[in-house]
Protein backbone atom coordinates (compact mmCIF):
# COMPACT_ATOMS: atom_id res chain seq x y z
CA UNK A 1 0.00 0.00 0.00
CA UNK A 2 1.25 3.29 -0.52
CA UNK A 3 1.57 5.60 2.43
CA UNK A 4 1.64 9.38 3.59
CA UNK A 5 3.83 10.39 6.08
CA UNK A 6 2.17 12.97 8.73
CA UNK A 7 5.19 14.77 10.62
CA UNK A 8 5.10 17.40 13.29
CA UNK A 9 7.72 18.63 14.92
CA UNK A 10 8.92 19.88 18.28
CA UNK A 11 12.22 22.44 18.33
CA UNK A 12 13.74 23.71 21.44
CA UNK A 13 16.00 26.52 21.36
CA UNK A 14 18.19 28.06 23.77
CA UNK A 15 18.46 31.71 24.17
CA UNK A 16 22.38 33.27 24.22
CA UNK A 17 21.09 35.45 27.14
CA UNK A 18 23.31 36.83 30.07
CA UNK A 19 21.34 35.57 32.64
CA UNK A 20 18.89 32.53 33.41
CA UNK A 21 14.84 32.96 32.09
CA UNK A 22 13.54 33.77 35.88
CA UNK A 23 16.84 33.85 37.90
CA UNK A 24 20.06 36.24 37.77
CA UNK A 25 22.35 33.13 37.63
CA UNK A 26 24.80 33.18 34.32
CA UNK A 27 24.50 31.52 31.74
CA UNK A 28 27.50 29.29 30.26
CA UNK A 29 28.42 26.64 28.67
CA UNK A 30 31.10 23.85 29.47
CA UNK A 31 31.75 25.93 32.84
CA UNK A 32 32.84 23.76 36.48
CA UNK A 33 29.33 21.58 37.13
CA UNK A 34 26.86 23.48 39.83
CA UNK A 35 28.78 26.66 40.32
CA UNK A 36 26.24 28.57 38.10
CA UNK A 37 23.49 28.62 40.03
CA UNK A 38 21.55 30.36 42.88
CA UNK A 39 18.46 29.40 45.24
CA UNK A 40 15.90 30.16 41.93
CA UNK A 41 17.35 27.56 40.17
CA UNK A 42 18.04 25.24 42.34
CA UNK A 43 14.27 25.14 43.97
CA UNK A 44 15.05 26.32 47.20
CA UNK A 45 12.02 27.12 49.23
CA UNK A 46 11.20 31.01 49.59
CA UNK A 47 12.55 31.99 46.39
CA UNK A 48 10.75 34.34 43.50
CA UNK A 49 11.01 33.61 39.61
CA UNK A 50 11.52 37.31 37.86
CA UNK A 51 11.35 37.35 34.01
CA UNK A 52 14.16 38.17 32.06
CA UNK A 53 13.56 41.16 29.59
CA UNK A 54 16.10 39.60 26.91
CA UNK A 55 14.41 36.71 27.12
CA UNK A 56 11.05 38.16 26.39
CA UNK A 57 12.64 40.62 23.80
CA UNK A 58 14.42 37.42 21.73
CA UNK A 59 11.31 35.60 21.90
CA UNK A 60 9.33 38.57 20.14
CA UNK A 61 11.80 38.93 17.64
CA UNK A 62 11.74 34.61 16.02
CA UNK A 63 7.76 35.17 16.73
CA UNK A 64 8.05 38.48 14.32
CA UNK A 65 10.71 36.56 11.99
CA UNK A 66 7.78 33.52 12.24
CA UNK A 67 4.84 35.58 11.29
CA UNK A 68 3.04 35.02 14.14
CA UNK A 69 0.79 36.97 16.46
CA UNK A 70 2.21 37.97 19.50
CA UNK A 71 0.28 37.84 22.64
CA UNK A 72 1.05 40.86 24.50
CA UNK A 73 -0.20 39.72 27.64
CA UNK A 74 2.64 37.07 29.22
CA UNK A 75 0.86 34.13 31.72
CA UNK A 76 3.40 31.20 32.67
CA UNK A 77 2.26 27.83 34.19
CA UNK A 78 3.38 25.07 35.71
CA UNK A 79 4.30 22.15 34.37
CA UNK A 80 4.42 19.06 36.80
CA UNK A 81 6.51 15.83 36.64
CA UNK A 82 9.07 14.48 39.13
CA UNK A 83 12.03 13.41 37.58
CA UNK A 84 15.74 14.53 38.85
CA UNK A 85 16.31 16.89 36.17
CA UNK A 86 13.70 19.46 37.72
CA UNK A 87 15.01 20.48 40.73
CA UNK A 88 11.47 22.64 41.90
CA UNK A 89 9.56 19.42 40.08
CA UNK A 90 7.94 21.65 37.84
CA UNK A 91 9.30 23.32 34.94
CA UNK A 92 7.76 26.85 34.20
CA UNK A 93 6.36 27.55 30.63
CA UNK A 94 3.47 28.84 29.15
CA UNK A 95 0.89 26.08 28.25
CA UNK A 96 -2.09 28.37 28.32
CA UNK A 97 -0.91 31.29 26.26
CA UNK A 98 1.96 30.97 24.16
CA UNK A 99 3.66 34.25 23.47
CA UNK A 100 3.47 33.54 19.57
CA UNK A 101 0.72 31.82 17.36
CA UNK A 102 0.44 31.04 14.07
CA UNK A 103 3.11 31.46 12.25
CA UNK A 104 4.80 30.38 9.03
CA UNK A 105 7.70 28.91 7.33
CA UNK A 106 8.24 28.93 3.94
CA UNK A 107 10.64 25.99 2.42
CA UNK A 108 12.40 24.67 -1.00
CA UNK A 109 12.07 21.06 -1.73
CA UNK A 110 12.94 19.49 -4.53
CA UNK A 111 12.09 22.89 -6.99
CA UNK A 112 8.67 23.45 -4.86
CA UNK A 113 7.72 25.72 -2.76
CA UNK A 114 5.90 24.85 0.79
CA UNK A 115 4.44 26.45 3.79
CA UNK A 116 4.97 24.72 6.83
CA UNK A 117 2.48 26.42 9.39
CA UNK A 118 3.56 27.09 12.98
CA UNK A 119 0.94 26.09 15.88
CA UNK A 120 2.73 28.00 18.96
CA UNK A 121 5.89 29.27 20.39
CA UNK A 122 6.29 29.40 24.10
CA UNK A 123 8.85 30.62 26.79
CA UNK A 124 10.31 28.05 29.56
CA UNK A 125 13.04 27.28 31.21
CA UNK A 126 15.94 24.32 30.46
CA UNK A 127 16.24 21.42 32.84
CA UNK A 128 19.72 20.31 34.01
CA UNK A 129 21.90 17.87 32.42
CA UNK A 130 22.40 14.55 32.76
CA UNK A 131 25.18 12.13 32.83
CA UNK A 132 24.28 8.86 32.52
CA UNK A 133 26.51 5.86 33.69
CA UNK A 134 25.81 2.16 33.96
CA UNK A 135 24.16 2.24 36.98
CA UNK A 136 23.95 6.19 37.98
CA UNK A 137 23.82 9.56 37.29
CA UNK A 138 25.40 12.88 37.85
CA UNK A 139 23.21 15.98 37.65
CA UNK A 140 25.02 19.43 37.29
CA UNK A 141 22.28 22.20 37.58
CA UNK A 142 24.47 24.82 35.65
CA UNK A 143 21.98 24.31 32.83
CA UNK A 144 18.53 24.32 34.73
CA UNK A 145 16.83 27.35 34.25
CA UNK A 146 18.63 28.63 30.92
CA UNK A 147 16.16 30.71 28.65
CA UNK A 148 14.05 28.21 26.06
CA UNK A 149 12.12 28.51 23.81
CA UNK A 150 9.53 25.76 21.79
CA UNK A 151 8.37 26.22 18.70
CA UNK A 152 5.64 23.33 17.53
CA UNK A 153 4.64 23.16 13.59
CA UNK A 154 1.56 21.87 13.17
CA UNK A 155 1.54 17.88 11.51
CA UNK A 156 2.15 19.70 7.57
CA UNK A 157 5.30 18.09 6.62
CA UNK A 158 5.21 15.02 4.84
CA UNK A 159 9.08 13.78 4.36
CA UNK A 160 12.30 13.67 5.79
CA UNK A 161 13.62 16.32 3.30
CA UNK A 162 10.86 18.53 4.02
CA UNK A 163 11.31 18.37 7.75
CA UNK A 164 15.48 18.69 7.33
CA UNK A 165 14.46 21.86 4.85
CA UNK A 166 12.42 23.55 7.54
CA UNK A 167 14.99 22.61 10.59
CA UNK A 168 17.57 24.78 8.34
CA UNK A 169 15.86 27.40 7.62
CA UNK A 170 14.68 28.06 11.47
CA UNK A 171 18.09 27.53 12.36
CA UNK A 172 19.07 30.60 10.38
CA UNK A 173 15.98 32.48 11.61
CA UNK A 174 17.48 31.97 14.54
CA UNK A 175 21.09 32.73 13.84
CA UNK A 176 19.98 35.81 12.13
CA UNK A 177 17.86 36.95 14.57
CA UNK A 178 20.59 36.78 16.77
CA UNK A 179 19.12 34.94 19.73
CA UNK A 180 21.13 31.60 19.66
CA UNK A 181 23.89 29.83 18.43
CA UNK A 182 21.44 27.10 17.65
CA UNK A 183 23.97 24.32 17.54
CA UNK A 184 22.49 20.93 17.22
CA UNK A 185 25.46 18.89 18.02
CA UNK A 186 26.24 21.24 21.76
CA UNK A 187 21.95 21.13 22.35
CA UNK A 188 21.33 24.18 22.06
CA UNK A 189 18.61 23.34 19.63
CA UNK A 190 16.96 20.21 20.01
CA UNK A 191 14.36 18.79 18.06
CA UNK A 192 12.11 15.93 18.55
CA UNK A 193 9.95 14.27 15.90
CA UNK A 194 6.23 13.21 15.75
CA UNK A 195 5.42 11.09 13.07
CA UNK A 196 2.83 8.09 12.07
CA UNK A 197 1.78 7.33 8.61
CA UNK A 198 -1.70 6.90 7.04
CA UNK A 199 -2.40 5.41 3.27
CA UNK A 200 -3.16 8.12 0.75
CA UNK A 201 -5.82 10.00 0.27
CA UNK A 202 -7.11 9.01 3.96
CA UNK A 203 -7.66 12.53 6.52
CA UNK A 204 -7.42 10.20 9.49
CA UNK A 205 -4.22 10.32 11.70
CA UNK A 206 -2.27 6.78 12.04
CA UNK A 207 -0.74 5.74 15.46
CA UNK A 208 2.43 8.00 16.28
CA UNK A 209 6.06 7.85 17.68
CA UNK A 210 8.12 10.35 18.44
CA UNK A 211 12.15 10.41 18.13
CA UNK A 212 14.08 12.20 20.46
CA UNK A 213 17.76 12.64 20.70
CA UNK A 214 18.28 13.68 17.24
CA UNK A 215 21.54 15.80 17.17
CA UNK A 216 22.14 16.83 13.82
CA UNK A 217 19.57 17.73 11.02
CA UNK A 218 20.62 14.74 8.98
CA UNK A 219 20.02 12.59 11.67
CA UNK A 220 16.55 13.95 11.66
CA UNK A 221 15.93 13.19 8.33
CA UNK A 222 17.47 9.80 8.61
CA UNK A 223 15.43 8.85 11.44
CA UNK A 224 12.11 10.12 10.00
CA UNK A 225 13.10 8.00 6.67
CA UNK A 226 14.28 4.80 8.62
CA UNK A 227 10.90 5.28 10.86
CA UNK A 228 8.63 5.70 8.31
CA UNK A 229 9.50 2.45 6.51
CA UNK A 230 9.56 0.93 9.61
CA UNK A 231 5.91 1.72 10.17
CA UNK A 232 4.83 0.78 6.77
CA UNK A 233 6.57 -2.94 7.33
CA UNK A 234 4.72 -3.48 10.47
CA UNK A 235 1.06 -1.79 8.99
CA UNK A 236 1.57 -4.48 5.76
CA UNK A 237 2.08 -7.11 7.76
CA UNK A 238 -0.83 -6.52 9.86
CA UNK A 239 0.34 -5.13 12.80
CA UNK A 240 -0.43 -2.58 14.68
CA UNK A 241 1.98 0.78 15.20
CA UNK A 242 2.58 1.24 19.25
CA UNK A 243 2.58 4.79 20.76
CA UNK A 244 6.09 5.10 22.20
CA UNK A 245 9.05 6.91 22.76
CA UNK A 246 11.92 6.46 20.29
CA UNK A 247 15.59 7.06 20.22
CA UNK A 248 18.03 7.33 16.87
CA UNK A 249 20.76 5.09 17.02
CA UNK A 250 23.53 6.44 14.49
CA UNK A 251 25.75 3.63 14.81
CA UNK A 252 23.08 1.50 13.08
CA UNK A 253 20.85 4.25 11.61
CA UNK A 254 17.93 2.87 13.27
CA UNK A 255 14.89 4.03 15.66
CA UNK A 256 15.03 2.29 19.02
CA UNK A 257 12.53 1.77 21.57
CA UNK A 258 12.73 4.31 24.47
CA UNK A 259 9.93 3.40 26.32
CA UNK A 260 6.32 3.00 25.51
CA UNK A 261 3.79 5.84 25.99
CA UNK A 262 0.11 4.61 27.53
CA UNK A 263 -1.39 7.84 26.72
CA UNK A 264 -0.63 11.23 27.34
CA UNK A 265 1.40 12.19 30.23
CA UNK A 266 -0.83 14.17 32.65
CA UNK A 267 1.30 17.27 33.72
CA UNK A 268 -0.96 18.47 36.01
CA UNK A 269 -0.74 22.04 34.55
CA UNK A 270 -2.17 25.07 35.93
CA UNK A 271 -1.69 28.87 36.57
CA UNK A 272 2.25 29.81 37.89
CA UNK A 273 1.48 31.42 41.40
CA UNK A 274 4.38 33.25 41.55
CA UNK A 275 4.00 35.20 38.24
CA UNK A 276 1.58 37.28 37.93
CA UNK A 277 0.21 38.13 34.22
CA UNK A 278 2.84 40.73 32.98
CA UNK A 279 0.91 42.97 30.47
CA UNK A 280 3.92 44.44 27.70
CA UNK A 281 4.70 47.63 26.77
CA UNK A 282 3.05 47.67 23.38
CA UNK A 283 5.36 50.39 21.89
CA UNK A 284 8.55 47.71 22.99
CA UNK A 285 6.86 45.31 21.23
CA UNK A 286 6.75 47.51 17.78
CA UNK A 287 10.17 48.58 18.65
CA UNK A 288 11.42 45.21 18.47
CA UNK A 289 9.46 44.50 15.26
CA UNK A 290 11.38 47.37 14.01
CA UNK A 291 14.70 46.63 15.13
CA UNK A 292 14.45 43.13 13.45
CA UNK A 293 17.73 42.30 11.86
CA UNK A 294 18.60 41.37 8.31
CA UNK A 295 17.20 37.97 8.07
CA UNK A 296 19.27 35.89 5.03
CA UNK A 297 16.15 35.79 2.52
CA UNK A 298 16.59 39.32 2.90
CA UNK A 299 20.12 39.44 2.50
CA UNK A 300 20.03 37.10 -0.58
CA UNK A 301 17.55 39.30 -2.30
CA UNK A 302 20.09 42.39 -1.16
CA UNK A 303 22.65 40.97 -2.86
CA UNK A 304 21.29 39.79 -5.82
CA UNK A 305 19.09 43.26 -6.63
CA UNK A 306 21.53 45.67 -5.27
CA UNK A 307 25.18 43.70 -5.30
CA UNK A 308 24.57 42.04 -8.89
CA UNK A 309 25.78 39.10 -7.51
CA UNK A 310 24.40 35.51 -8.70
CA UNK A 311 21.65 33.08 -6.98
CA UNK A 312 23.77 30.55 -6.14
CA UNK A 313 26.73 33.07 -4.77
CA UNK A 314 24.00 34.84 -2.75
CA UNK A 315 22.73 31.50 -0.92
CA UNK A 316 26.34 30.41 -0.35
CA UNK A 317 27.39 33.19 1.39
CA UNK A 318 24.19 33.28 3.62
CA UNK A 319 24.56 29.86 4.13
CA UNK A 320 26.92 30.81 7.04
CA UNK A 321 26.27 34.18 9.21
CA UNK A 322 29.51 34.39 10.36
CA UNK A 323 30.62 34.67 6.03
CA UNK A 324 27.50 36.85 5.37
CA UNK A 325 28.46 38.78 8.47
CA UNK A 326 32.06 39.24 7.16
CA UNK A 327 31.25 40.33 3.82
CA UNK A 328 28.26 42.46 4.77
CA UNK A 329 31.46 44.34 6.97
CA UNK A 330 34.27 44.32 4.16
CA UNK A 331 32.07 46.16 1.70
CA UNK A 332 31.79 49.04 4.43
CA UNK A 333 35.28 49.28 3.46
CA UNK A 334 35.42 47.84 -0.49
CA UNK A 335 32.50 48.50 -3.08
CA UNK A 336 33.87 45.83 -4.95
CA UNK A 337 31.04 43.32 -4.16
CA UNK A 338 32.07 40.51 -6.69
CA UNK A 339 35.51 40.97 -5.62
CA UNK A 340 35.08 40.29 -1.92
CA UNK A 341 32.48 37.74 -2.71
CA UNK A 342 34.99 35.82 -4.80
CA UNK A 343 37.81 36.11 -2.53
CA UNK A 344 35.60 34.93 0.75
CA UNK A 345 34.39 32.31 -1.32
CA UNK A 346 37.38 30.98 -2.74
CA UNK A 347 40.89 31.27 -1.38
CA UNK A 348 39.09 32.79 2.20
CA UNK A 349 36.66 29.29 2.14
CA UNK A 350 39.45 27.05 1.10
CA UNK A 351 41.84 28.49 4.13
CA UNK A 352 39.07 27.78 6.35
CA UNK A 353 38.38 24.38 4.69
CA UNK A 354 42.15 23.03 4.91
CA UNK A 355 42.39 24.39 8.61
CA UNK A 356 39.49 23.56 10.09
CA UNK A 357 38.62 26.78 11.10
CA UNK A 358 35.95 29.25 11.38
CA UNK A 359 36.17 32.97 9.61
CA UNK A 360 36.27 34.78 13.53
CA UNK A 361 38.81 32.40 14.53
CA UNK A 362 41.49 33.65 11.87
CA UNK A 363 43.68 36.34 11.66
CA UNK A 364 41.43 38.02 8.44
CA UNK A 365 39.35 40.86 9.64
CA UNK A 366 37.02 42.58 7.15
CA UNK A 367 39.14 46.04 6.84
CA UNK A 368 41.97 43.86 5.96
CA UNK A 369 40.39 41.60 3.37
CA UNK A 370 38.56 45.07 2.07
CA UNK A 371 41.91 46.32 1.31
CA UNK A 372 43.90 43.21 -0.16
CA UNK A 373 40.61 43.40 -2.96
CA UNK A 374 41.20 47.23 -3.18
CA UNK A 375 44.73 47.15 -4.06
CA UNK A 376 44.16 44.53 -6.92
CA UNK A 377 41.20 46.91 -8.39
CA UNK A 378 43.84 49.46 -8.23
CA UNK A 379 46.56 47.85 -9.91
CA UNK A 380 49.03 48.21 -6.93
CA UNK A 381 49.34 44.06 -6.79
CA UNK A 382 48.61 41.71 -9.03
CA UNK A 383 46.33 38.73 -7.92
CA UNK A 384 48.59 36.49 -7.98
CA UNK A 385 50.71 38.76 -5.23
CA UNK A 386 47.74 39.35 -3.35
CA UNK A 387 47.08 35.06 -2.81
CA UNK A 388 50.79 36.12 -1.53
CA UNK A 389 50.13 38.86 0.64
CA UNK A 390 46.88 36.62 2.10
CA UNK A 391 48.83 33.54 3.01
CA UNK A 392 51.54 36.23 5.08
CA UNK A 393 48.61 37.55 6.83
CA UNK A 394 46.95 34.49 7.74
CA UNK A 395 50.00 33.65 9.28
CA UNK A 396 51.25 37.04 10.93
CA UNK A 397 47.86 38.78 11.19
CA UNK A 398 50.11 42.43 9.51
CA UNK A 399 47.92 44.86 7.72
CA UNK A 400 48.33 44.27 3.85
CA UNK A 401 49.41 47.42 3.42
CA UNK A 402 52.80 46.67 5.33
CA UNK A 403 53.37 43.00 3.73
CA UNK A 404 53.32 45.09 0.81
CA UNK A 405 55.84 47.40 1.71
CA UNK A 406 58.02 45.13 3.38
CA UNK A 407 58.02 42.56 0.74
CA UNK A 408 58.48 45.14 -2.28
CA UNK A 409 55.44 44.07 -3.88
CA UNK A 410 53.67 47.33 -5.18
CA UNK A 411 53.41 46.52 -8.93
CA UNK A 412 54.72 49.46 -11.37
CA UNK A 413 51.85 50.59 -13.07
CA UNK A 414 53.16 53.92 -13.78
CA UNK A 415 53.63 53.87 -17.85
CA UNK A 416 56.45 56.00 -18.17
CA UNK A 417 58.08 54.30 -15.29
CA UNK A 418 57.53 50.85 -17.74
CA UNK A 419 58.25 52.35 -21.06
CA UNK A 420 62.00 53.12 -19.92
CA UNK A 421 62.38 49.76 -18.37
CA UNK A 422 60.85 48.06 -21.70
CA UNK A 423 62.53 49.67 -23.78
CA UNK A 424 65.78 48.84 -21.94
CA UNK A 425 65.41 44.83 -22.18
CA UNK A 426 64.11 45.29 -26.06
CA UNK A 427 67.29 47.47 -26.84
CA UNK A 428 69.57 44.40 -25.20
CA UNK A 429 67.44 41.21 -26.91
CA UNK A 430 67.55 42.52 -30.69
CA UNK A 431 67.15 38.95 -31.42
CA UNK A 432 63.93 38.59 -29.92
CA UNK A 433 62.37 41.22 -32.32
CA UNK A 434 63.15 39.71 -34.92
CA UNK A 435 61.72 36.79 -34.16
CA UNK A 436 58.64 38.34 -32.80
CA UNK A 437 58.79 39.90 -36.89
CA UNK A 438 59.21 36.38 -38.30
CA UNK A 439 56.15 35.13 -36.39
CA UNK A 440 57.53 33.24 -33.24
CA UNK A 441 54.64 34.61 -30.55
CA UNK A 442 56.81 33.08 -27.63
CA UNK A 443 59.28 35.46 -28.00
CA UNK A 444 56.81 38.08 -26.42
CA UNK A 445 56.83 35.26 -23.46
CA UNK A 446 60.54 35.84 -23.24
CA UNK A 447 60.51 39.73 -23.22
CA UNK A 448 57.43 40.18 -20.26
CA UNK A 449 60.28 37.11 -18.13
CA UNK A 450 62.75 39.96 -19.18
CA UNK A 451 61.04 42.85 -17.95
CA UNK A 452 59.82 41.01 -14.70
CA UNK A 453 62.85 39.70 -14.14
CA UNK A 454 64.36 43.69 -14.24
CA UNK A 455 61.33 45.26 -12.22
CA UNK A 456 61.66 41.70 -9.43
CA UNK A 457 58.19 40.87 -10.71
CA UNK A 458 56.93 44.01 -9.99
CA UNK A 459 55.30 44.97 -13.43
CA UNK A 460 51.70 45.64 -13.82
CA UNK A 461 51.52 42.62 -16.28
CA UNK A 462 48.33 44.08 -17.84
CA UNK A 463 49.87 47.41 -18.34
CA UNK A 464 53.14 45.95 -19.43
CA UNK A 465 51.84 43.23 -22.15
CA UNK A 466 49.72 46.53 -23.82
CA UNK A 467 52.93 48.69 -23.89
CA UNK A 468 55.00 45.93 -24.74
CA UNK A 469 53.30 44.99 -27.88
CA UNK A 470 52.36 48.50 -28.82
CA UNK A 471 56.58 49.37 -28.35
CA UNK A 472 57.43 46.40 -30.77
CA UNK A 473 54.98 47.49 -33.21
CA UNK A 474 56.43 50.48 -33.47
CA UNK A 475 60.14 49.44 -33.53
CA UNK A 476 59.06 46.80 -36.56
CA UNK A 477 57.61 49.60 -38.44
CA UNK A 478 60.34 52.31 -38.30
CA UNK A 479 62.88 49.56 -39.82
CA UNK B 1 -12.84 -3.52 43.84
CA UNK B 2 -15.93 -1.40 42.74
CA UNK B 3 -15.39 1.01 39.68
CA UNK B 4 -14.70 4.18 42.13
CA UNK B 5 -12.14 1.85 44.21
CA UNK B 6 -9.98 1.41 40.94
CA UNK B 7 -10.04 5.42 39.94
CA UNK B 8 -8.78 5.69 43.32
CA UNK B 9 -6.23 3.43 43.15
CA UNK B 10 -5.16 4.95 40.10
CA UNK B 11 -5.23 8.27 40.67
CA UNK B 12 -3.30 7.53 43.94
CA UNK B 13 -0.14 5.55 41.52
CA UNK B 14 -0.49 8.43 39.63
CA UNK B 15 0.29 10.54 42.39
CA UNK B 16 3.12 8.66 44.12
CA UNK B 17 0.88 7.30 46.50
CA UNK B 18 0.01 4.02 46.97
CA UNK B 19 -3.32 2.86 48.55
CA UNK B 20 -3.48 0.27 50.77
CA UNK B 21 -6.57 -2.35 50.69
CA UNK B 22 -6.97 -1.18 54.31
CA UNK B 23 -6.95 2.52 53.54
CA UNK B 24 -9.56 1.90 50.82
CA UNK B 25 -12.79 2.17 52.67
CA UNK B 26 -12.08 5.02 54.29
CA UNK B 27 -10.77 7.01 51.06
CA UNK B 28 -13.84 5.67 49.65
CA UNK B 29 -15.85 7.90 52.29
CA UNK B 30 -13.95 10.98 52.10
CA UNK B 31 -14.53 10.74 48.24
CA UNK B 32 -18.18 10.31 48.00
CA UNK B 33 -18.11 13.65 50.98
CA UNK B 34 -15.64 15.93 48.88
CA UNK B 35 -17.72 14.81 45.56
CA UNK B 36 -20.97 16.07 47.05
CA UNK B 37 -19.23 19.93 47.65
CA UNK B 38 -18.31 19.66 44.27
CA UNK B 39 -21.77 19.10 42.95
CA UNK B 40 -22.79 22.01 45.47
CA UNK B 41 -20.29 23.83 43.77
CA UNK B 42 -21.13 22.55 40.14
CA UNK B 43 -24.42 24.16 40.42
CA UNK B 44 -23.31 27.25 40.21
CA UNK B 45 -23.48 29.39 36.94
CA UNK B 46 -19.96 29.75 35.48
CA UNK B 47 -20.57 30.64 32.27
CA UNK B 48 -18.10 33.64 31.22
CA UNK B 49 -16.07 33.64 34.66
CA UNK B 50 -12.76 32.76 33.78
CA UNK B 51 -10.57 30.34 36.67
CA UNK B 52 -8.94 32.60 39.60
CA UNK B 53 -5.23 32.02 39.62
CA UNK B 54 -4.90 34.99 41.91
CA UNK B 55 -6.43 36.69 44.88
CA UNK B 56 -6.68 39.94 42.92
CA UNK B 57 -7.06 40.53 39.30
CA UNK B 58 -3.97 42.79 38.34
CA UNK B 59 -1.35 43.18 35.68
CA UNK B 60 1.82 43.51 36.37
CA UNK B 61 5.02 45.43 33.52
CA UNK B 62 8.02 44.41 35.32
CA UNK B 63 10.75 42.99 33.55
CA UNK B 64 14.33 41.88 35.01
CA UNK B 65 17.31 43.33 33.01
CA UNK B 66 19.59 40.58 31.61
CA UNK B 67 22.42 40.87 34.20
CA UNK B 68 24.43 38.59 36.07
CA UNK B 69 23.99 38.73 39.82
CA UNK B 70 23.92 36.39 42.78
CA UNK B 71 25.29 32.73 42.66
CA UNK B 72 25.66 30.86 45.04
CA UNK B 73 29.14 28.58 45.75
CA UNK B 74 29.78 25.12 44.73
CA UNK B 75 30.05 24.09 48.33
CA UNK B 76 26.62 25.36 48.87
CA UNK B 77 24.97 24.19 46.35
CA UNK B 78 26.18 20.57 46.65
CA UNK B 79 25.66 20.84 50.94
CA UNK B 80 22.30 19.35 51.00
CA UNK B 81 22.92 16.31 48.22
CA UNK B 82 23.47 12.59 49.94
CA UNK B 83 26.19 11.94 47.18
CA UNK B 84 28.51 13.88 45.22
CA UNK B 85 30.65 13.25 42.52
CA UNK B 86 33.36 15.38 40.83
CA UNK B 87 31.20 17.92 41.46
CA UNK B 88 27.69 17.14 40.38
CA UNK B 89 24.75 15.58 42.65
CA UNK B 90 24.96 11.41 42.24
CA UNK B 91 21.78 9.45 41.95
CA UNK B 92 20.45 6.40 40.98
CA UNK B 93 20.16 5.95 36.78
CA UNK B 94 16.41 6.44 36.31
CA UNK B 95 16.22 7.13 32.27
CA UNK B 96 12.97 8.48 31.62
Amino acid sequence: MNYEQVIGLEVHCELKTHSKMFSSSAVTFGQKPNTMINEVDLGMPGNMPVLNKRGVEYAIRVCHALHMDIDELLCFDRKNYYYADLPKGFQITQNQRPIGRNGYIDIDVDGERKRIEIERLHMEEDTCKQFHFHDFSLLDYNRAGIPLIEIVTRPHIRSGKQAAAYLEKLRQILLYTDVSDAKMEEGSMRCDVNISIRPFGSDKFGIRTEIKNLNSISNVQKAIEYEALRQEKVLDKGGEVLQETRRFDETCKKTVVMRAKGGAVDYKYYTEPNILPIRLDHNWVIKIKEDLPMLADERVEKYIHEYGLSSTNAHILVASKEISDFYEETIQYCHEYQLVCNWLLGDVQAYLNKNDMTINETKLTPQYLGKIVQFIQDNIISSKQAKKVFDELMVTGKDPEIIIEEKGMKQISDPSMLLSIINEVLDTNEQSIQDYKAGKDRAIGYLVGQIMKKTRGQANPKVTNQLLMKLLKERISDE
Amino acid sequence: MNETEIMLKKLGLMTMFNVRDEEMPALVEEYHVFMNHVKALESIDTTHVEPLAFPYEIETTYLREDVVGHMISCDEALKNAKCVQDFQIKVPRVVV
